[in-house]
């Protein structure tokens, strides 16, 4: 087999030598020195993964941003031109999950409320090195251990790893349900805690309306404090609350399935201690995300489940049937040998957003083979690769892996989606990244040759149309 | 009266409860809803006895009819045509087990299969209920519900050799395969007693004494206040943790296993439950059989390996170390027996043969020391069901109990048994022919052939090596 691919990739070689000719000189740039805030690719390919693929194709660029996309775009006169007429552009790849160039540690328990942003400072430089010339583009950083480790933040492959959304918050929280039982145990207790949260606020808040009652009993006519419409006295209307200002911390989740007299925002600006406002009890910060989930907030933070085994799925179900989960992406961990094959069609009719590792494996105990990520998107779910080992090597491999999985039997469109706008999804970034399309980041990666062919290579990296990373030496 | 027949009167008493419905096993007489409904619930410690023996009614048809009232759609699971051994009763030629949810509701030659049932074809394979071994490890999570593997290799081999319940310490749980739904059957069947040397003995003692004391004055309380007497009632507050469990036991809610293998050991054990009046199950006794009858009339089971060795002691006048007539001796005076085998976990290390996947051999080894064939396998399916308390729901087939079934081509304690399909809760659990563990293994013609072995797992010697995946998969 390697013969025959060594072959291939030989074949491949001579054959995009012979189309491609000689190499345009690298001073395409210098010749071309138009504004920075405007950038022109011409593209022997144009690749936007959500849309059509256009040969050749243009994508203009400005202020970092896609401004258009197409086969006919007018390149305008003051663009600055980069010439890829020879290559194929696609949207930068993304990786939803890693850990690389942190240390590894074993963090147990509920730690919802961690980041792994705090730790980004620690780790040397260089070593998102391997990702950018990989062509990543943005990276979901994830923190250590199991249970629930914390939170995931989205960043791009510098070394200062800024931040690929500035504020946008915790990219997603991580939990991790394998390491039976302490895992599954984790969870269920943390959403019992956030439920006797949750209860223990609604017991708070009917008595502060008891109070409130007698109250406007005691003075007839004088509408209650911190109740600026209210009912008849002694029969408080319930009217749905309308969007309540807290003077409460950002990560307090909204307020309440059960609705309550909406405090007047003037009291509740002026007076700090007061019974005019309801004060709901402090919740634990690692309890607020299973608070948020648990009254389907609409601001609560995306979660990532990771399942190690078949049987972790069925655990997951388990779990289901006695709390009501939020809606989770997963993170499917198929090793070289695996039992996932036993469960993927109950997987791919909720038709999920899937991590998992574009790689062949063998049904456990057996010889048999079986290609989980094409399994899992024959029966309906959503592919996004992560690279098979979270190092510099897995990073460099990551394209020949999904043009591998391909081969195997991931239909194409969803092999591009999965290097991309799917990772970008579980991040929260689906409308930043991951696609080119007009209002996106114009994070774009420069190929020798179609993605899912082995052996094609990054050639070059934009971050907002600028070249970050760019393959010395020529061509092969 | 002889030691032996008393034996034999206790295991009839200790019997009883299950032997009440141990008729002959039919049709359930299924006419209405309610009569339909009546074994979905069973939470009663003993089986409904339908009131009626065979009666072959049209069982089939009225529950469904019975069915269509209901929302829910039942789940119908029938095997057909097999030679039915239910353990409890005659066995049935050509006949066929129905269940609904996971009970099974009729037994018989003529039973009427719903519309949409699951059906499983057993003509010319033998089906038994699914075996229970009463200790096990490896197979069961700690806790079950948050831990099992529900796809382990373990569990799958222990399903292809028949096995559909296992004990594992004192928490009961059924081999659900890919489920978790009715995995547990019981949380905490016994309670483990320790007699092991004389100082554990006296702390037992101890504790039992306090125990009894507490029962007779509040007995001597009870009545006291029944004649009107203004008494105080005795202090409870005590009785928390393993009081309460002894306070259990004694009261004969509860169960305990103890550990002994030699005379002295046995010989305590039979002193103790017979002094407090204990229901007791004896774990090990290799040296029971020299004193079968006084276990038997202490009212003692015993479950056994029949392979444990322990060596005579030549400096003793009278019989010691193990005997391959173990089982039949114990058997003889009375004392219901459980088999295990020596090794109680899945090994897939080559321990062939002496492990929980050969479990219908340790019995079959008993029966080659003069157990009767028919107590081989009670001792591997009704007996360790009743010592572990779940009688009503596993250990045989019958009517009312959760459709655990073995389906195999041999006799259960033949060396080639395998099973062809494995039953647990009226799901197939195992099918031979789809898994590919033991795929290739041939034992009976209408097999057909196996398939071509680079697909299968373990490559035999001299095959050649299985070809990489080609660029066209």
């Amino acid at each position: 087999m390697t013969t025959r691919h060594g072959g291939a990739a030989l074949l491949l070689g001579l054959l995009l030598v012979v189309l491609c000719g000689p190499a345009p000189a690298p001073a395409a740039r210098a010749d071309d020195p138009g504004q920075d805030d405007l950038v022109a690719i011409r593209a022997g390919r144009v690749i936007t993964v959500s849309g059509e693929e256009f040969a050749p194709g243009v994508v203009i660029v400005r202020d970092g941003r896609v401004e258009a996309v197409g086969a006919r775009v007018e390149v305008p006169r003051r663009a600055r031109v980069i010439d890829a007429r020879d290559g194929v552009v696609m949207p930068g790849f993304v990786s939803a999950r890693t850990r690389l160039g942190l240390g590894r540690y074993d963090r147990g328990g509920n730690q919802a409320h961690l980041s792994a942003g705090d730790e980004l400072a620690l780790a040397e430089p260089g070593r998102f090195e391997a990702a950018l010339s990989s062509g990543f583009v943005a990276l979901g950083v994830v923190p250590s251990g199991g249970g629930v480790p914390g939170q995931a933040v989205a960043v791009r492959p510098l070394d200062e790893a800024p931040p690929v959304a500035p504020a946008s918050g915790p990219a997603y929280v991580r939990a991790r349900l394998s390491d039976l039982p302490g895992d599954k145990r984790v969870l269920r207790e943390a959403f019992k805690a956030a439920q006797a949260a949750i209860d223990k606020e609604a017991q708070a808040r009917d008595e502060w309306e008891k109070k409130q009652r007698a109250a406007a009993g005691q003075q007839p006519g004088q509408p209650a404090p911190g109740q600026p419409a209210p009912g008849q006295p002694g029969q408080p209307a319930r009217p749905a609350p309308p969007p309540q200002p807290q003077p409460q911390p950002p990560q307090q989740p909204p307020q309440p399935q059960r609705p309550g007299p909406a405090p007047g925002a003037p009291a509740a600006a002026t007076a700090p201690v007061s019974t005019a406002v309801f004060v709901p009890p402090p919740v634990a910060k690692n309890l607020q995300p299973f608070v948020a989930w648990l009254r389907k907030a609409p601001d609560a933070p995306r979660l990532l489940l990771e399942l190690g085994s078949a049987s972790d799925w069925v655990h997951l179900a388990d779990l289901r049937g006695r709390i009501e989960l939020p809606p989770a992406r997963y993170f499917v961990s198929n090793g070289a040998s695996t039992d996932w094959h036993r469960v993927v069609e109950e997987v791919g009719a909720e038709k999920p957003l899937v991590l998992v590792f574009p790689r062949l494996s063998f049904e456990a105990n057996t010889r048999t083979r079986v290609h989980v990520p094409a399994e899992l998107a024959r029966a309906g779910a959503r592919l996004a690769f992560t690279p098979v080992t979270d190092d510099a090597d897995g990073y460099r491999r990551h394209l020949e892996a999904a043009a591998l999985a391909h081969r195997d039997g991931v239909p194409r469109e969803e092999a591009l989606r999965a290097l991309t706008l799917h990772p970008a999804e579980v991040l929260g970034l689906e409308g930043e990244l991951g696609a080119i399309e007009k209002g996106r980041r114009a994070d774009l990666v420069i190929l020798d040759g179609d993605p899912l062919e082995a052996g094609t290579r990054v050639t070059q990296v934009l971050l907002d149309g600028k070249p970050a990373w760019r393959r010395e030496g020529g061509r092969r | 009266m002889s030691a032996r027949s008393i034996g034999s009167l206790l295991l009839l008493l200790l019997a009883l409860p299950v032997a009440a419905d141990e008729g002959p096993v039919c049709c359930e007489d299924l006419v209405e809803g309610p009569a339909a409904h009546r074994h979905d619930d069973l939470d009663e410690p003993a089986p409904e006895a339908p009131a009626t023996p065979p009666a072959e009614a049209p069982g089939g048809q009225a529950a469904a009819a019975a069915a269509e009232k209901k929302k829910e759609p039942d789940r119908w699971f029938a095997v057909t045509g097999g030679d039915v051994y239910p353990v409890t009763g005659p066995a049935l030629r050509g006949a066929t087990v129905l269940a609904r949810n996971g009970k099974v509701v009729a037994i018989g030659e003529r039973v009427a299969v719903p519309a949409g049932a699951e059906v499983v074809d057993a003509r010319g394979l033998r089906v038994y209920p699914g075996l229970v071994a009463f200790d096990s490890s490896g197979l069961v999570g700690s806790p079950p519900e948050d831990a099992t593997d529900v796809f382990g290799l373990g569990l799958q081999i222990a399903l292809a050799s028949g096995i559909t319940t296992v004990g594992q310490g004192p928490v009961v749980a059924k081999l659900t395969w890919g489920t978790l739904e009715g995995h547990v059957l019981e949380a905490n069947a016994w309670l483990r007693l320790d007699v092991g040397s004389g100082q554990a003995l006296a702390q037992l003692r101890g504790e039992l004494e306090r125990v009894r004391g507490y029962l007779r004055d509040r007995r001597a309380f009870e009545q006291a206040r029944a004649r009107g007497e203004d008494v105080k009632e005795p202090d409870r507050s005590w009785l928390r943790g393993r009081p309460a469990q002894l306070e259990q036991l004694m009261l004969g809610r509860a169960r305990a296993v103890i550990a002994a293998s030699g005379r002295t050991e046995l010989l305590r054990v039979a002193g103790l439950v017979q002094e407090y009046g204990l229901r007791a199950t004896v774990l090990g006794g290799q040296e029971a059989w020299t004193v079968a009858s006084l276990l038997g009339r202490a009212g003692l089971s015993v479950v056994l390996a029949p392979r444990a060795r322990r060596d005579a002691d030549p400096q003793l006048e009278r019989e010691s170390g193990w005997s391959i007539e173990s089982a039949a001796l114990l058997h003889q005076a009375g004392v219901p027996v459980a088999i295990v085998p020596t090794s109680r976990s899945i090994g897939t290390g080559g321990l062939g043969g002496n492990d929980l996947a050969t479990l219908n051999l340790e019995a079959a080894y008993a029966v080659r020391g003069g157990l009767p064939e028919a107590a081989a396998l009670e001792a591997i399916t009704i007996v360790p069901a009743r010592l572990l308390g779940v009688a009503d729901r596993v250990g045989s087939i019958e009517v009312g109990k959760d459709c655990d079934l073995l389906i195999t081509d041999r006799d259960v304690l033949h060396y080639e048994m395998l099973a062809r399909y494995t039953v647990v809760n009226g799901r197939v659990a195992y099918d031979k022919a789809k898994e590919a563990l033991l795929r290739a293994v041939r034992h009976s013609r209408d097999e057909g052939p196996a398939e071509t072995v680079p697909q299968l797992w373990p490559r035999r010697p001299g095959e050649p090596e299985p070809k990489m995946p080609d660029s066209e998969r």
